[in-house]
């Protein structure tokens, strides 16, 4: 599994892919939170990242599937995937060092963020910042980001084409983001169904997360998402 | 038997329902940890220029 996922580490940062993932999803939160008026951190009057982790998620929408997107769709594409399955590796082995590496990735595009913390605390008025309540938020953020990765590998292991994956696995992850919220709010569930039905969505997990409340069954939620997706793969791998 | 369950052709469903029945469990038996403080964030006022 380590192995797998060295060489995809080695993969991801040998060419330019890991860094520009890197330098756009830095650029993106910069342009939004410093730079455009709507949405800038100085107009806000608050020192809190609120608006940074309200942001994060529609950018990691479409930068997962980005990573991910040559997985296992390049695998399957240049026939590469047969030889690694005469390596003595399971499936679940090659699924799981394919995902530990695009986690990876996705904590080296998250750490650089620290920076805003920084930022912020420099802006405040007495120096306070809500630092455990950021803390929870990052939390929230990664475990977002590791769900997308789950959700993204499923859906590069069902197709050979890169850009068809890419399609697939954004659609997925803003279903599941924000599907089950756009569900709950028609007038036919209100008042009766709607907060069990924005229960199944990812973020309904990632806000509660995101107030600095870590709860049990936020976390048991993203754990489950990320086991269930990756299950998925290995099984759409082990009927290949 | 754990092995055998994952690699026959109802495990998908099976572990579906077991997820289910994790987070309801999980949903009964539930403990939260609070990161949050009350503090003052607000910035501190313009200078004033004129």
């Amino acid at each position: 599994m380590l192995s797998i996922c060295k060489k995809e580490l080695h993969q991801f940062f040998s060419n330019l892919t890991g860094y520009i993932a890197i330098i756009l999803f830095l650029l993106v939160n910069g342009l939004f939170l410093f730079v455009l008026k709507d949405s800038n951190l100085f107009d806000f009057g608050y020192a809190t990242l609120d608006k940074f982790f309200e942001l994060a998620p529609w950018i990691l929408i479409f930068l997962v599937p980005a990573l991910t997107m040559r997985s296992l769709s390049e695998e399957t594409r240049s026939g590469t995937f047969e030889i690694l399955r005469t390596k003595p590796l399971s499936c679940w082995q090659i699924v799981s060092g394919k995902y530990l590496s695009v986690a990876v990735v996705l904590l080296f595009v998250i750490v650089p963020t620290f920076v805003y913390i920084f930022t912020i605390k420099s802006l405040s008025a007495t120096g306070n910042i809500d630092s455990g309540g950021i803390a929870g938020s990052y939390l929230g953020l990664f475990l977002l980001a590791a769900v997308f990765a789950a959700i993204s590998l499923c859906c590069s292991g069902f197709t050979s084409n890169a850009v068809v994956a890419f399609l697939i696995s954004t659609f997925a992850c803003l279903l599941l983001y924000f599907g089950f919220n756009a569900v709950s709010k028609l007038p036919v569930f209100q008042g009766s169904t709607d907060y069990y039905i924005e229960m199944l969505g990812i973020d309904f997990h990632y806000r509660s997360v995101s107030r600095g409340l870590l709860d049990s069954r936020d976390l048991i939620y993203f754990l489950s998402l990320i086991f269930l997706f990756l299950f998925i793969t290995e099984k759409k791998l082990q009927n290949r | 038997m754990i092995k055998k369950l994952f690699n026959s052709k109802a495990a998908l469903p099976v572990i579906i329902v077991l997820l289910i029945a994790i987070n309801w469990l999980a949903a009964v038996f539930h403990s939260r940890i609070d990161f949050t403080n009350e503090k003052d964030l607000r910035y501190p006022a313009p200078p004033n220029l004129c």
